[in-house]
């Protein structure tokens, strides 16, 4: 059964690669062209200001066909090219045109259908010489499955862009999120006020198994904005998770047998991440300070002992306060820390905790990181963006940069069908209302 | 980067940035009457508010009328059982880490019970039981109430500890030096949430700059924005006991008033607001020489409420000046009951009132009358109450207004009560806070108040 299960999906692979070969060789010579264009002048910051199609592309369509011609050009090494986009309807897109004062050269792409063909007509503008300096049109057959596939969550057209897997409207009281796959089945936990709700992903729904409740007892700090850590990490078998709140001096974990959740054990800090340094194992935490919205200054790092989770001796690390932190690892050493301090500054910490020069950008207050990507919330004045950078790059080169309708709440690291991405979730207000949505972005293919 | 360049990333941080996530610190000053201690106390305006940072009530009513808690999780009335549900939030502590429990609820509710208030009275007369279930309660009554939950709001209505240094407001006292401030932190276990601001400095003394003060309304201070409170505040002069001359009853009066005339009150011609009132009262006013030709030669004890301490040491002077042998007795709301079970004869009695504008002018005199008639059974106060149970009956407003006249009428000249003074309130703030407003009662809410 499982080898006809690795037969048909190899088979919807090919079906997929062979037919997307119109759409993917349109989008690559348009990037290529602009890429080309713009290779060795490393001065000219360039932008695409007017995108409109008179095909028969759907509004996603054109999205997702913008997507996959920036980027390779995002991942460019030169930061030269700028992504303006903020939505696309109408059958064209939508771009912040206050920024244009940054961008020297502006790039203009339209669409056409040519007989079965879908054309792109490609002009590039000097701003600064007030003239054209560049025109290209290419066409390419396209089939209409081709078009079909655009539409479909993973399309498996470009190796590079992250897309979107989940948008889910989830209950206000939303903490923190989680998911993990235990013999093929895709569970999610969502950290609520007072319990954690198993969930599990199907292809087009998410089901409720189970709610447990989680009894935080005193000393309780009360806070007006509610906030909490959910960390789950897989050991020996078992999947054990640990929750901390700016409301509890302790957090609690627990370990998860049969949809139920088992209170085994607690800490008198919020668990993070579990990591190795120096050929030992850590669990490495923070505490809130209570009862506000960001963390106390401290890192706890305690030995880990599989056995006896309180048996461990803990180290203290002193850091400035904060409002978000993420470890980066390799093969679960830890290398460095990235911090959000109070001001939105991006502070990072080598292995030993020490300062290292970051970054002079502001961001949002979230961030989260997977593999080695580091995924941020980007403030603007209506709707936030989310940006990812690749670790070890300048922190201002995204390699990927996306508006999110509303505002990004939280980001977490996590592993939806094996494959890493990032829990996002996000508040809309519509008319007065506020509703939360929650999101999975990763990339199509690792 | 170029100067400018940094000047705009500065400038969109400060707008957008530091916009998305509230940002916690600073402090605010308070400039109030200093209080005589932390027990309970809503006599005056100075103390509703001041007593509001460090006692939390059961209730809070927005400006529609609706009503929410920050104790209770879970509140609702059973008509058919005519009883009221409440569940504490879990977890909720006192100051001190304690846990509130459905004993404190009750207790607290005894305590209010018999507080001088039309409102307590209201709802003590009608509660038939009152059960506790950890951090549950039941209070039953006999008859249905109206709008229960609004009577539940009312200012004196706060959650009490039975151990004096536990709050359960949004502030703990940290730091007191008499008669010049008191420092205010936050509460770590409110169970409506740690405030945004580190500390509340409350100041005694005019000589600080507050960034919240209280004044005449219309005082036009450029540095600070006026709220309209819509509270104003009358000292009335009582007769617990009834049994006063005239002619020492005036004088007191006129002594009384000669003395607040230094200060910065107005002369009020009704029991409530003038505006409002339909009937003129006007006492003649004894001449100095006339007064101290009166009072010369008696000896007695004026008890004050303590609300009014801050004039004691003038109104000393201003009684020996006149070769007086009046002493004054400071006592609380909560000793003037055990002042007379205990058999004190209680002849004089100044006390303060606080009025909302917004509530209805009969409801004024029904707090007047059952808060400061202290429920004297004679002909008198009978007559009193029954032409107060007539004007529910009243649709007609000029009849409610006779009816209102008359019974202003017996209060004045049957020897129960005389107003003296009044003092209206704006409050104003500086301009660099965000969420500052007043709650239907015109106290500033501490809770959301942050630092723009």
């Amino acid at each position: 059964m499982k080898k006809l299960n690795i037969s048909i999906f190899f088979f919807f692979i090919t079906i997929l690669l062979v037919s997307s070969q119109g759409i993917k060789s349109l989008s690559e010579k348009i990037s290529g062209n602009i890429e080309n264009f713009f290779s060795g002048k490393n001065q000219i910051k360039y932008s695409i200001i007017r995108f409109e199609s008179s095909s028969n592309l759907s509004d996603l369509e054109l999205q997702r066909f913008y997507h996959m011609i920036i980027t390779p050009i995002e991942r460019s090494e030169n930061e030269q090219f700028r992504d303006l986009s903020t939505g696309f309807n109408n059958g064209k897109g939508n771009f912040d045109l206050n920024r244009i004062n940054e961008i020297n050269h502006f790039i203009s792409i339209k669409l056409i259908n040519n007989m079965g063909k879908l054309g792109a007509g490609i002009i590039i503008y000097n701003r600064n010489v007030n003239r054209i300096v560049s025109v290209k049109y290419y066409e390419e057959p396209i089939k209409k499955r081709e078009v079909e596939l655009l539409r479909i969550k993973d399309p498996g057209l470009s190796s590079r862009e992250y897309s979107k897997l989940y948008d889910i409207r989830v209950s206000h009281n939303l903490l923190n999120v989680a998911s993990c796959n235990i013999k093929g089945t895709e569970y999610v936990f969502f950290l609520l006020n007072d319990r954690i709700d198993v969930y599990t992903l199907t292809e087009n729904s998410i089901l409720k198994l189970k709610s447990n409740e989680v009894e935080w007892g005193r000393p309780h700090f009360p806070s007006i904005q509610n906030e909490g850590n959910l960390f789950l990490f897989e050991e020996n078998d078992d999947i054990f998770l640990i929750v901390g709140s700016n409301f509890s001096r302790y957090s609690y974990i627990f370990n998860l047998k049969d949809n139920e959740l088992k209170r085994i054990a607690k800490f008198d800090f919020s668990v993070a991440d579990v990591f190795i340094i120096n050929g030992v194992r850590y669990i490495a935490g923070f505490n809130f300070s209570f009862g506000k919205n960001f963390y106390k200054g401290k890192l706890f790092l305690k030995q880990f002992n599989s056995v006896n989770f309180n048996a461990g001796e803990t180290y203290i690390k002193n850091l400035p306060d904060f409002y978000s932190a993420a470890f980066y690892k390799d093969r679960g050493e830890f290398r460095s820390l990235y911090l959000i301090d109070l001001n939105y500054n991006m502070r990072i910490f080598s292995d030993t905790i020490n300062e290292t020069p970051g970054s002079d950008s502001k961001f949002g207050y979230t961030h989260a990181i997977s593999e080695d990507v580091i995924a941020i919330s980007s403030y603007t004045e209506n709707n936030d963006r989310l940006k990812m950078m690749k670790i070890g790059n300048d922190i201002n080169t995204p390699i990927f940069n996306k508006e999110i309708k509303g505002k990004i709440r939280l980001i977490e690291k996590g592993i939806v069908e094996g494959k890493h991405g990032f829990w996002i979730i996000v508040e809309k207000s519509n008319k007065g209302f506020k509703n939360l949505k929650l999101q999975f972005w990763r990339k199509n293919i690792d | 980067m170029t100067n400018v360049k940094r000047l705009l990333i500065v400038i969109v941080a400060i707008f957008f940035v530091f916009a998305i996530k509230v940002r916690y610190g600073g402090q605010i000053s308070i400039l109030l009457n200093e209080p005589v201690d932390f027990n309970y106390s809503t006599t005056n305006y100075s103390d509703t508010i001041f007593y509001s940072l460090i006692h939390e009530n059961f209730f809070y009513m927005k400006k529609d009328g609706a009503v929410f808690s920050n104790i209770f999780s879970k509140f609702s009335y059973d008509k058919n059982k005519n009883q009221v549900f409440l569940e504490i939030k879990k977890n909720s502590s006192f100051s001190n880490g304690s846990p509130i429990t459905g004993k404190n609820i009750h207790y607290s509710l005894k305590v209010f019970f018999n507080r001088e208030n039309s409102v307590a009275k209201k709802i003590s007369r009608s509660v038939n039981k009152i059960e506790t279930k950890n951090n549950r309660v039941f209070i039953t009554f006999n008859y249905e109430l109206d709008n229960i939950f609004q009577l539940l709001s009312s200012p004196e209505l706060a959650i009490l500890s039975m151990n004096e240094n536990a709050f359960s407001g949004m502030l703990i006292p940290d730091e007191w030096e008499r008669k010049k401030y008191l420092k205010l932190i936050p509460n770590i276990y409110y169970p409506g949430g740690h405030t945004y601001l580190d500390r509340v400095n409350v100041t005694f003394d005019n000589k600080s700059s507050p960034d919240i003060f209280l004044a005449d309304p219309g005082s036009g201070f450029a540095s600070h924005i006026e709220f309209k409170a819509g509270i104003y505040q009358n000292i009335f002069l009582t007769f617990p006991i009834g049994d006063t001359g005239k002619n020492t009853r005036i004088a007191l009066y006129s002594f009384l008033k000669v003395f607040f005339g230094k200060y910065e009150f107005e002369d009020i011609n009704s029991l409530t607001s003038d505006k409002e009132s339909p009937v003129s009262i006007k006492v003649t006013q004894f001449s100095m020489r006339k007064i101290r030709s009166i009072l010369r030669n008696s000896q007695f004890k004026l008890y004050i409420n303590s609300s009014l301490k801050k004039y004691e040491e003038e109104l000393n002077n201003f009684i020996k000046r006149n070769y007086l042998r009046i002493s004054l007795v400071f006592i609380k709301n909560t000793q003037l009951r055990e002042f007379t079970e205990s058999g004190t004869l209680i002849k004089f009695y100044l006390t303060e009132k606080l009025f909302s504008s917004k509530t209805p002018h009969v409801d004024k005199i029904k707090k007047i009358i059952f808060e400061l008639t202290f429920s004297r059974f004679s002909e008198k106060y009978l007559q009193i109450v029954n032409e107060l149970d007539e004007l529910k009956y009243l649709k007609n407003t000029e009849l409610l207004m006779d009816r209102i006249s008359t019974v202003i009428d017996i209060l004045i000249n049957k020897e129960f009560i005389l107003p003296l003074k009044q003092k209206q309130f704006s409050i104003y703030c500086k301009d660099k806070f965000q969420n500052f407003y007043l709650d239907y009662y015109g106290r500033p809410v501490f809770r959301k108040i942050r630092m723009k």
